[in-house]
Protein backbone atom coordinates (compact mmCIF):
# COMPACT_ATOMS: atom_id res chain seq x y z
CA UNK A 1 0.00 0.00 0.00
CA UNK A 2 1.38 3.33 -0.81
CA UNK A 3 1.61 6.33 1.95
CA UNK A 4 -1.76 8.28 1.85
CA UNK A 5 0.06 11.31 2.62
CA UNK A 6 3.17 12.11 0.01
CA UNK A 7 1.85 8.88 -2.48
CA UNK A 8 5.26 7.84 -3.18
CA UNK A 9 6.40 5.63 -0.95
CA UNK A 10 5.52 2.20 0.79
CA UNK A 11 3.38 3.05 3.90
CA UNK A 12 4.90 1.22 7.01
CA UNK A 13 2.80 2.65 9.75
CA UNK A 14 -0.54 2.21 10.55
CA UNK A 15 -1.71 5.09 12.60
CA UNK A 16 -5.06 5.50 14.06
CA UNK A 17 -5.79 8.54 15.26
CA UNK A 18 -8.70 9.90 17.47
CA UNK A 19 -10.18 13.35 16.56
CA UNK A 20 -13.47 14.21 18.22
CA UNK A 21 -14.00 10.75 18.61
CA UNK A 22 -13.85 9.75 15.49
CA UNK A 23 -10.99 7.31 14.25
CA UNK A 24 -9.79 8.03 11.10
CA UNK A 25 -7.08 5.33 9.93
CA UNK A 26 -3.60 6.14 8.37
CA UNK A 27 -1.24 4.29 6.41
CA UNK A 28 2.61 6.63 6.40
CA UNK A 29 5.27 5.96 5.21
CA UNK A 30 8.26 6.23 7.87
CA UNK A 31 9.45 9.71 6.75
CA UNK A 32 5.94 10.94 6.63
CA UNK A 33 4.82 9.40 10.00
CA UNK A 34 7.98 11.01 11.49
CA UNK A 35 7.34 14.56 9.80
CA UNK A 36 3.63 14.54 11.49
CA UNK A 37 5.12 13.51 14.83
CA UNK A 38 4.39 9.42 15.63
CA UNK A 39 7.96 8.56 15.69
CA UNK A 40 8.01 8.64 19.10
CA UNK A 41 6.34 9.24 22.48
CA UNK A 42 7.42 12.70 23.71
CA UNK A 43 6.79 14.15 20.16
CA UNK A 44 3.57 15.66 20.61
CA UNK A 45 1.06 15.11 18.30
CA UNK A 46 1.19 18.33 15.89
CA UNK A 47 -0.98 20.55 17.60
CA UNK A 48 -1.63 22.15 14.12
CA UNK A 49 -4.60 20.07 12.39
CA UNK A 50 -3.95 21.45 8.87
CA UNK A 51 -0.67 19.73 9.08
CA UNK A 52 -2.48 16.32 9.44
CA UNK A 53 -5.61 17.57 7.20
CA UNK A 54 -4.10 19.60 4.95
CA UNK A 55 -2.85 16.31 2.82
CA UNK A 56 -6.55 15.40 2.69
CA UNK A 57 -7.45 18.88 1.98
CA UNK A 58 -6.75 18.61 -1.88
CA UNK A 59 -9.22 15.56 -2.51
CA UNK A 60 -12.09 17.61 -0.57
CA UNK A 61 -11.02 20.66 -2.77
CA UNK A 62 -11.55 18.35 -6.35
CA UNK A 63 -14.40 16.73 -4.32
CA UNK A 64 -16.59 19.56 -3.45
CA UNK A 65 -15.72 21.88 -6.18
CA UNK A 66 -18.44 22.84 -8.28
CA UNK A 67 -16.30 24.84 -10.89
CA UNK A 68 -14.80 22.82 -14.34
CA UNK A 69 -12.58 20.19 -14.34
CA UNK A 70 -8.72 21.33 -13.47
CA UNK A 71 -7.68 23.53 -16.67
CA UNK A 72 -4.81 25.31 -17.74
CA UNK A 73 -5.66 28.16 -15.72
CA UNK A 74 -2.76 29.50 -13.76
CA UNK A 75 -2.31 32.37 -10.64
CA UNK A 76 -0.97 35.01 -12.37
CA UNK A 77 1.06 35.62 -9.78
CA UNK A 78 2.95 32.87 -8.71
CA UNK A 79 1.97 30.21 -11.77
CA UNK A 80 0.13 27.44 -9.71
CA UNK A 81 -2.02 25.66 -11.59
CA UNK A 82 -5.54 24.77 -9.57
CA UNK A 83 -4.42 20.87 -9.56
CA UNK A 84 -1.17 21.84 -7.82
CA UNK A 85 -3.30 23.46 -4.99
CA UNK A 86 -6.15 20.83 -5.44
CA UNK A 87 -3.16 18.19 -4.86
CA UNK A 88 -1.13 19.56 -2.04
CA UNK A 89 -3.63 21.37 -0.46
CA UNK A 90 -1.36 24.61 -0.29
CA UNK A 91 -2.04 27.88 -1.95
CA UNK A 92 0.82 28.90 -3.77
CA UNK A 93 0.34 32.62 -3.14
CA UNK A 94 -1.81 35.17 -1.49
CA UNK A 95 -3.27 36.04 -4.92
CA UNK A 96 -4.03 32.17 -5.44
CA UNK A 97 -7.45 33.22 -3.46
CA UNK A 98 -8.38 35.83 -5.52
CA UNK A 99 -6.98 33.46 -8.93
CA UNK A 100 -9.37 30.16 -7.63
CA UNK A 101 -11.61 32.08 -5.71
CA UNK A 102 -14.82 30.78 -7.50
CA UNK A 103 -13.20 27.04 -7.21
CA UNK A 104 -12.16 27.21 -3.78
CA UNK A 105 -15.10 29.41 -2.28
CA UNK A 106 -17.37 25.69 -1.30
CA UNK A 107 -14.39 24.02 0.03
CA UNK A 108 -13.65 26.97 2.25
CA UNK A 109 -17.56 27.20 3.59
CA UNK A 110 -17.46 23.58 4.57
CA UNK A 111 -14.38 23.97 6.46
CA UNK A 112 -15.28 26.96 8.71
CA UNK A 113 -19.29 26.93 8.09
CA UNK A 114 -18.57 30.41 6.81
CA UNK A 115 -17.32 32.69 4.42
CA UNK A 116 -16.32 36.03 6.01
CA UNK A 117 -13.72 37.32 8.46
CA UNK A 118 -14.77 39.15 11.53
CA UNK A 119 -11.61 39.22 13.66
CA UNK A 120 -9.04 41.83 13.53
CA UNK A 121 -7.60 43.39 10.61
CA UNK A 122 -3.83 44.62 10.04
CA UNK A 123 -3.32 48.53 10.36
CA UNK A 124 0.04 48.12 8.02
CA UNK A 125 3.29 50.24 7.69
CA UNK A 126 3.20 53.74 8.65
CA UNK A 127 4.74 55.22 5.74
CA UNK A 128 2.22 53.59 3.54
CA UNK A 129 -1.25 54.05 5.28
CA UNK A 130 -3.65 55.39 2.84
CA UNK A 131 -5.85 58.20 3.37
CA UNK A 132 -8.36 56.20 5.72
CA UNK A 133 -10.40 54.77 3.34
CA UNK A 134 -14.18 56.02 2.88
CA UNK A 135 -16.43 53.63 4.86
CA UNK A 136 -17.96 50.81 2.97
CA UNK A 137 -22.16 51.61 2.27
CA UNK A 138 -22.51 48.45 5.02
CA UNK A 139 -20.11 50.13 7.28
CA UNK A 140 -22.19 53.22 6.98
CA UNK A 141 -24.97 51.36 7.75
CA UNK A 142 -23.84 49.83 10.58
CA UNK A 143 -22.97 52.99 12.39
CA UNK A 144 -26.27 54.74 12.12
CA UNK A 145 -27.84 50.96 13.00
CA UNK A 146 -25.61 51.26 16.27
CA UNK A 147 -26.95 54.87 16.26
CA UNK A 148 -30.68 54.26 16.21
CA UNK A 149 -30.25 50.86 19.06
CA UNK A 150 -28.82 53.60 21.37
CA UNK A 151 -31.71 56.28 20.98
CA UNK A 152 -34.15 52.87 20.74
CA UNK A 153 -35.65 54.05 17.13
CA UNK A 154 -36.40 49.81 17.10
CA UNK A 155 -38.16 50.63 13.50
CA UNK A 156 -35.06 52.74 12.03
CA UNK A 157 -33.02 49.66 13.47
CA UNK A 158 -35.07 46.97 11.95
CA UNK A 159 -35.35 48.62 8.75
CA UNK A 160 -31.41 49.10 8.98
CA UNK A 161 -31.03 45.54 9.68
CA UNK A 162 -32.35 44.34 7.22
CA UNK A 163 -30.72 46.68 4.52
CA UNK A 164 -27.60 45.35 5.82
CA UNK A 165 -28.65 42.00 5.60
CA UNK A 166 -29.64 42.72 1.60
CA UNK A 167 -26.11 44.52 0.67
CA UNK A 168 -24.54 41.30 2.84
CA UNK A 169 -26.39 38.95 1.19
CA UNK A 170 -25.27 40.11 -1.84
CA UNK A 171 -21.69 40.33 -1.28
CA UNK B 1 7.35 39.42 34.17
CA UNK B 2 10.52 37.76 34.98
CA UNK B 3 12.98 35.45 32.79
CA UNK B 4 12.23 32.40 34.08
CA UNK B 5 11.01 29.47 31.90
CA UNK B 6 7.26 29.47 31.51
CA UNK B 7 6.43 26.16 32.47
CA UNK B 8 8.29 26.40 36.09
CA UNK B 9 5.30 29.02 36.84
CA UNK B 10 1.96 27.59 37.59
CA UNK B 11 -1.13 29.50 36.00
CA UNK B 12 -4.69 29.17 36.41
CA UNK B 13 -6.43 25.81 36.82
CA UNK B 14 -2.72 23.97 37.22
CA UNK B 15 -3.36 20.67 38.73
CA UNK B 16 -5.26 19.80 35.30
CA UNK B 17 -4.54 22.49 32.40
CA UNK B 18 -1.05 22.17 31.60
CA UNK B 19 -0.31 24.78 29.40
CA UNK B 20 -2.36 26.98 26.99
CA UNK B 21 -0.67 27.55 23.15
CA UNK B 22 -1.68 30.89 21.01
CA UNK B 23 -0.34 30.71 17.36
CA UNK B 24 -0.97 33.16 14.50
CA UNK B 25 -0.03 32.60 11.52
CA UNK B 26 0.70 35.32 9.01
CA UNK B 27 2.06 36.11 5.18
CA UNK B 28 3.60 39.04 4.15
CA UNK B 29 2.48 39.97 0.21
CA UNK B 30 5.97 40.65 -1.21
CA UNK B 31 6.51 36.52 -1.50
CA UNK B 32 4.62 33.28 -2.55
CA UNK B 33 4.06 30.99 0.47
CA UNK B 34 6.60 29.07 1.84
CA UNK B 35 6.30 25.74 -0.25
CA UNK B 36 7.24 28.24 -3.34
CA UNK B 37 9.61 30.33 -1.79
CA UNK B 38 13.41 29.85 -3.12
CA UNK B 39 16.47 29.79 -0.60
CA UNK B 40 16.73 33.78 -1.47
CA UNK B 41 13.60 34.57 -1.31
CA UNK B 42 13.66 32.75 2.34
CA UNK B 43 16.56 34.12 3.37
CA UNK B 44 15.69 37.51 2.72
CA UNK B 45 12.20 37.15 4.66
CA UNK B 46 14.34 36.15 7.39
CA UNK B 47 16.36 39.17 7.44
CA UNK B 48 13.56 41.47 7.11
CA UNK B 49 11.85 40.03 10.15
CA UNK B 50 15.18 39.41 11.76
CA UNK B 51 16.05 43.31 11.48
CA UNK B 52 12.41 44.61 12.59
CA UNK B 53 12.58 42.25 15.49
CA UNK B 54 16.00 43.66 16.49
CA UNK B 55 15.34 47.15 16.55
CA UNK B 56 11.57 46.78 17.92
CA UNK B 57 10.86 47.51 22.07
CA UNK B 58 10.44 43.58 22.86
CA UNK B 59 10.79 44.69 26.69
CA UNK B 60 11.29 42.24 28.42
CA UNK B 61 11.30 39.79 25.92
CA UNK B 62 14.57 39.00 25.06
CA UNK B 63 14.91 36.48 21.75
CA UNK B 64 17.90 34.11 20.77
CA UNK B 65 18.25 33.29 17.22
CA UNK B 66 18.17 30.07 15.20
CA UNK B 67 18.96 29.01 12.09
CA UNK B 68 17.49 25.77 11.88
CA UNK B 69 19.63 23.67 9.54
CA UNK B 70 22.45 24.53 11.81
CA UNK B 71 20.92 23.36 14.95
CA UNK B 72 21.64 19.86 16.15
CA UNK B 73 19.29 16.97 15.37
CA UNK B 74 18.83 16.70 19.42
CA UNK B 75 18.19 20.30 20.61
CA UNK B 76 15.68 20.82 17.35
CA UNK B 77 13.93 17.49 18.66
CA UNK B 78 14.32 19.17 21.95
CA UNK B 79 12.45 22.07 20.58
CA UNK B 80 9.61 20.01 19.43
CA UNK B 81 9.24 18.39 22.70
CA UNK B 82 8.87 21.22 24.53
CA UNK B 83 6.47 22.70 22.32
CA UNK B 84 8.39 25.53 20.90
CA UNK B 85 8.35 24.42 17.05
CA UNK B 86 6.18 21.74 15.07
CA UNK B 87 7.61 18.43 14.59
CA UNK B 88 7.52 19.68 10.67
CA UNK B 89 9.27 22.60 11.50
CA UNK B 90 12.03 20.21 13.08
CA UNK B 91 12.24 17.54 10.37
CA UNK B 92 12.87 20.16 7.59
CA UNK B 93 15.11 22.73 9.04
CA UNK B 94 16.37 23.73 4.94
CA UNK B 95 15.31 27.58 4.93
CA UNK B 96 13.60 27.62 8.49
CA UNK B 97 14.68 30.06 11.19
CA UNK B 98 13.42 30.46 14.49
CA UNK B 99 13.55 33.59 17.09
CA UNK B 100 13.23 32.32 20.57
CA UNK B 101 12.21 33.93 23.84
CA UNK B 102 14.79 33.43 26.62
CA UNK B 103 11.56 31.96 28.88
CA UNK B 104 10.78 30.34 25.74
CA UNK B 105 7.00 31.67 26.04
CA UNK B 106 7.15 33.49 22.61
CA UNK B 107 8.61 31.69 19.74
CA UNK B 108 8.42 32.94 15.95
CA UNK B 109 8.73 30.62 13.23
CA UNK B 110 10.02 31.89 10.18
CA UNK B 111 9.61 29.84 6.91
CA UNK B 112 7.81 27.11 8.13
CA UNK B 113 3.84 26.60 6.16
CA UNK B 114 3.40 30.32 6.63
CA UNK B 115 5.90 32.99 6.96
CA UNK B 116 5.52 33.85 10.22
CA UNK B 117 4.17 31.81 12.88
CA UNK B 118 3.82 33.10 16.02
CA UNK B 119 3.42 31.22 19.09
CA UNK B 120 3.17 31.78 23.05
CA UNK B 121 2.71 29.15 25.97
CA UNK B 122 1.16 30.11 29.06
CA UNK B 123 0.96 27.90 32.23
CA UNK B 124 -2.20 26.90 32.79
CA UNK B 125 -5.54 27.94 31.49
CA UNK B 126 -4.91 31.46 30.42
CA UNK B 127 -5.11 31.75 26.57
CA UNK B 128 -6.12 35.75 27.18
CA UNK B 129 -3.16 36.27 28.37
CA UNK B 130 -1.56 34.33 25.60
CA UNK B 131 -3.28 35.77 23.08
CA UNK B 132 -2.57 39.25 24.61
CA UNK B 133 0.89 38.71 23.89
CA UNK B 134 0.61 37.24 20.49
CA UNK B 135 -1.14 40.48 19.11
CA UNK B 136 1.71 42.81 20.97
CA UNK B 137 4.25 40.47 18.88
CA UNK B 138 1.75 40.40 15.96
CA UNK B 139 1.73 44.28 15.99
CA UNK B 140 5.52 44.86 15.97
CA UNK B 141 5.37 42.81 12.00
CA UNK B 142 2.45 44.69 11.19
CA UNK B 143 3.71 48.19 11.59
CA UNK B 144 6.84 46.86 9.29
CA UNK B 145 5.06 44.46 6.70
CA UNK B 146 2.27 44.41 4.81
CA UNK B 147 0.37 41.56 5.51
CA UNK B 148 -1.62 39.71 3.28
CA UNK B 149 -4.78 40.03 4.02
CA UNK B 150 -8.44 40.15 2.12
CA UNK B 151 -11.49 41.85 3.26
CA UNK B 152 -14.11 38.89 3.18
CA UNK B 153 -11.82 36.05 4.08
CA UNK B 154 -9.35 37.68 6.14
CA UNK B 155 -5.80 37.22 7.15
CA UNK B 156 -4.33 35.04 4.36
CA UNK B 157 -2.53 31.48 4.78
CA UNK B 158 -0.65 28.70 2.64
CA UNK B 159 -3.44 26.43 4.10
CA UNK B 160 -7.57 27.01 3.85
CA UNK B 161 -8.30 25.64 7.45
CA UNK B 162 -5.86 28.98 8.78
CA UNK B 163 -7.99 31.43 6.79
CA UNK B 164 -10.05 34.49 8.61
CA UNK B 165 -7.97 34.81 11.72
CA UNK B 166 -4.93 32.50 11.90
CA UNK B 167 -5.40 31.92 15.19
CA UNK B 168 -5.19 28.73 16.49
CA UNK B 169 -6.18 28.60 20.52
CA UNK B 170 -4.90 25.30 22.56
CA UNK B 171 -4.89 24.26 25.95
CA UNK B 172 -3.45 20.95 27.02
CA UNK B 173 -5.58 19.44 30.06
CA UNK B 174 -5.26 16.52 31.95
CA UNK B 175 -8.02 14.04 32.09
CA UNK B 176 -7.24 11.02 34.03
CA UNK B 177 -11.23 10.95 35.60
CA UNK B 178 -13.26 11.68 32.52
CA UNK B 179 -11.36 8.88 30.60
CA UNK B 180 -11.31 6.18 33.11
CA UNK B 181 -15.34 7.17 33.53
CA UNK B 182 -15.92 6.89 29.86
CA UNK B 183 -16.90 10.29 28.77
CA UNK B 184 -13.98 11.62 26.56
CA UNK B 185 -16.24 10.35 23.30
CA UNK B 186 -18.81 12.34 24.86
CA UNK B 187 -17.06 15.70 25.87
CA UNK B 188 -15.52 15.44 21.84
CA UNK B 189 -18.57 15.27 20.19
CA UNK B 190 -20.11 18.15 22.08
CA UNK B 191 -17.30 20.15 21.02
CA UNK B 192 -16.92 19.05 18.10
CA UNK B 193 -20.29 20.59 17.39
CA UNK B 194 -18.32 24.19 18.72
CA UNK B 195 -16.07 23.88 16.11
CA UNK B 196 -13.24 22.92 18.84
CA UNK B 197 -11.59 19.33 18.65
CA UNK B 198 -10.39 17.44 21.57
CA UNK B 199 -7.23 14.98 21.08
CA UNK B 200 -4.84 12.94 22.53
CA UNK B 201 -1.47 14.99 23.28
CA UNK B 202 0.95 12.38 23.52
CA UNK B 203 0.40 9.03 21.57
CA UNK B 204 -3.16 8.29 19.94
CA UNK B 205 -6.25 6.15 19.71
CA UNK B 206 -8.17 6.39 22.79
CA UNK B 207 -6.05 5.91 25.36
CA UNK B 208 -3.48 8.67 25.29
CA UNK B 209 -0.42 8.41 27.61
CA UNK B 210 -0.41 10.06 30.49
CA UNK B 211 -4.19 10.77 30.31
CA UNK B 212 -3.07 14.30 28.19
CA UNK B 213 -5.15 15.78 25.94
CA UNK B 214 -5.40 19.10 23.94
CA UNK B 215 -8.50 20.86 23.53
CA UNK B 216 -8.32 23.12 19.90
CA UNK B 217 -10.05 25.86 18.16
CA UNK B 218 -10.63 24.11 14.46
CA UNK B 219 -12.19 26.94 12.46
CA UNK B 220 -10.67 30.08 11.94
CA UNK B 221 -12.73 32.42 9.68
CA UNK B 222 -16.28 33.94 10.96
CA UNK B 223 -15.05 33.92 13.83
CA UNK B 224 -13.12 36.91 16.11
CA UNK B 225 -10.16 35.98 17.93
CA UNK B 226 -12.16 37.37 21.07
CA UNK B 227 -14.60 35.19 20.90
CA UNK B 228 -12.46 32.02 19.34
CA UNK B 229 -10.27 32.67 23.41
CA UNK B 230 -13.41 32.78 25.33
CA UNK B 231 -15.17 29.40 23.07
CA UNK B 232 -11.84 27.65 24.39
CA UNK B 233 -11.96 29.10 27.68
CA UNK B 234 -15.47 28.63 28.54
CA UNK B 235 -15.50 25.20 26.93
CA UNK B 236 -11.95 24.28 28.92
CA UNK B 237 -13.63 25.89 32.38
CA UNK B 238 -16.68 23.39 31.92
CA UNK B 239 -14.16 20.29 31.18
CA UNK B 240 -12.36 20.95 34.32
CA UNK B 241 -15.42 21.20 36.40
CA UNK B 242 -16.49 17.88 35.05
CA UNK B 243 -12.78 16.48 36.14
CA UNK B 244 -13.18 17.78 39.04
CA UNK B 245 -16.83 16.14 39.79
CA UNK B 246 -15.07 12.76 38.07
CA UNK B 247 -12.12 12.84 40.57
CA UNK B 248 -14.40 13.43 43.77
CA UNK B 249 -16.36 9.84 42.87
CA UNK B 250 -13.31 8.23 42.66
CA UNK B 251 -12.00 9.78 45.50
CA UNK B 252 -14.91 7.91 47.66
CA UNK B 253 -12.75 4.79 47.15
CA UNK B 254 -10.12 7.07 48.73
CA UNK B 255 -8.09 3.79 50.17
CA UNK B 256 -7.78 2.98 46.48
CA UNK B 257 -6.74 6.95 45.43
CA UNK B 258 -4.02 7.09 48.03
CA UNK B 259 -2.36 3.74 47.06
CA UNK B 260 -2.33 4.64 43.67
CA UNK B 261 -0.43 7.93 44.47
CA UNK B 262 2.34 7.11 46.94
CA UNK B 263 3.03 4.36 44.70
CA UNK B 264 3.60 6.67 41.81
CA UNK B 265 5.61 8.85 44.02
CA UNK B 266 7.47 6.03 45.42
CA UNK B 267 8.60 4.61 41.73
CA UNK B 268 9.16 8.05 40.81
CA UNK B 269 11.54 8.91 43.49
CA UNK B 270 13.32 5.50 43.69
CA UNK B 271 13.25 3.76 40.12
CA UNK B 272 16.57 3.50 38.24
CA UNK B 273 15.33 3.30 34.88
CA UNK B 274 12.11 5.08 33.98
CA UNK B 275 10.82 5.16 30.23
CA UNK B 276 9.22 7.88 28.73
CA UNK B 277 5.80 6.07 28.89
CA UNK B 278 6.35 5.30 32.34
CA UNK B 279 6.96 8.40 33.27
CA UNK B 280 3.17 10.01 31.77
CA UNK B 281 1.45 6.97 33.90
CA UNK B 282 3.31 7.91 37.27
CA UNK B 283 3.06 11.24 36.54
CA UNK B 284 -0.81 11.22 35.45
CA UNK B 285 -1.78 9.11 39.16
CA UNK B 286 0.44 11.27 41.12
CA UNK B 287 -1.03 14.55 39.96
CA UNK B 288 -4.22 13.55 40.66
CA UNK B 289 -3.46 12.57 43.98
CA UNK B 290 -2.14 15.94 44.58
CA UNK B 291 -5.06 17.69 43.23
CA UNK B 292 -7.17 16.16 45.92
CA UNK B 293 -4.89 16.80 48.16
CA UNK B 294 -3.82 12.96 49.50
CA UNK B 295 -0.14 14.98 49.15
CA UNK B 296 -0.84 18.62 49.95
CA UNK B 297 2.11 19.82 48.16
CA UNK B 298 1.82 22.57 45.02
CA UNK B 299 5.53 22.41 44.22
CA UNK B 300 4.98 18.81 43.65
CA UNK B 301 2.71 19.37 40.87
CA UNK B 302 4.39 22.45 39.60
CA UNK B 303 7.35 20.31 39.20
CA UNK B 304 5.66 17.24 37.52
CA UNK B 305 4.67 20.20 35.19
CA UNK B 306 8.07 21.28 34.44
CA UNK B 307 9.31 17.68 34.11
CA UNK B 308 6.62 16.84 31.09
CA UNK B 309 8.75 19.18 29.10
CA UNK B 310 12.27 18.01 30.77
CA UNK B 311 12.47 14.39 30.21
CA UNK B 312 11.40 13.78 27.10
CA UNK B 313 14.20 11.79 24.48
CA UNK B 314 15.72 14.55 22.90
CA UNK B 315 15.90 17.25 25.57
CA UNK B 316 17.85 14.46 27.77
CA UNK B 317 20.30 13.94 24.70
CA UNK B 318 20.39 17.36 24.38
CA UNK B 319 21.81 18.20 28.12
CA UNK B 320 23.88 15.11 27.82
CA UNK B 321 25.70 16.25 24.61
CA UNK B 322 25.42 13.26 23.00
CA UNK B 323 23.55 10.74 21.19
CA UNK B 324 22.30 8.00 24.71
CA UNK B 325 21.16 4.38 23.81
CA UNK B 326 17.56 3.62 25.22
CA UNK B 327 18.76 2.19 28.22
CA UNK B 328 21.47 5.18 29.33
CA UNK B 329 18.43 7.47 28.18
CA UNK B 330 16.04 5.94 30.77
CA UNK B 331 18.50 5.80 33.80
CA UNK B 332 19.32 9.67 33.37
CA UNK B 333 15.44 10.48 32.60
CA UNK B 334 14.88 8.50 36.25
CA UNK B 335 18.13 10.29 37.71
CA UNK B 336 16.47 14.02 36.31
CA UNK B 337 13.31 12.83 37.72
CA UNK B 338 14.37 11.78 41.37
CA UNK B 339 16.95 14.81 41.71
CA UNK B 340 13.80 17.17 40.89
CA UNK B 341 11.07 15.60 43.94
CA UNK B 342 13.79 14.79 46.19
CA UNK B 343 13.90 18.05 48.16
CA UNK B 344 10.31 18.61 47.40
CA UNK B 345 7.55 18.28 50.24
CA UNK B 346 9.94 16.62 52.67
CA UNK B 347 7.54 15.80 55.65
ZN1 LIG C 1 4.84 9.35 2.67
ZN1 LIG D 1 -0.72 32.34 -6.65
Amino acid sequence: MLCRKCGKHNATSHIRQTVNGKTTELYLCADCAREMGFDHLFTPTSFDFDDLFGAFFGNNLLKGSTAPAPSAKRCPECGASFYEISKSGRMGCPACYRSFSEELMPSIARIHGATNHTGSHPRGPEETIEVAAEPSPVEKLKASLAEAIETQNFEEAARLRDEIRRLEGAE
Amino acid sequence: MNQTKWFLQSGPDHDIAISTRIRLARNITDYPFPSRMNDLQRQELNERIGKVLSTADTAPLSFTYFDMEQTDDAVRWSMVERHLVSPQFARYPEGRYLYLSEDERVSIMVGEEDHLRIQVLTAGLDPTEGLALAQKMDGIFDRAFRYAFDQQLGYLTECPTNLGTGLRASVMLHLPALRRNGSIARISSTVSKLGLTVRGAYGEGTDPAGDFYQLSNQITLGISEEEAVSNLSGLAGQIILQERKARQTEAENHLAVEDRTYRALGLLKSARLMSGDEFLKLSSALRMGLSLQIIDCDTLLTALNSLIFDVGAATLQKGAGRLLPEQERDTLRAQVIRERLESICRD
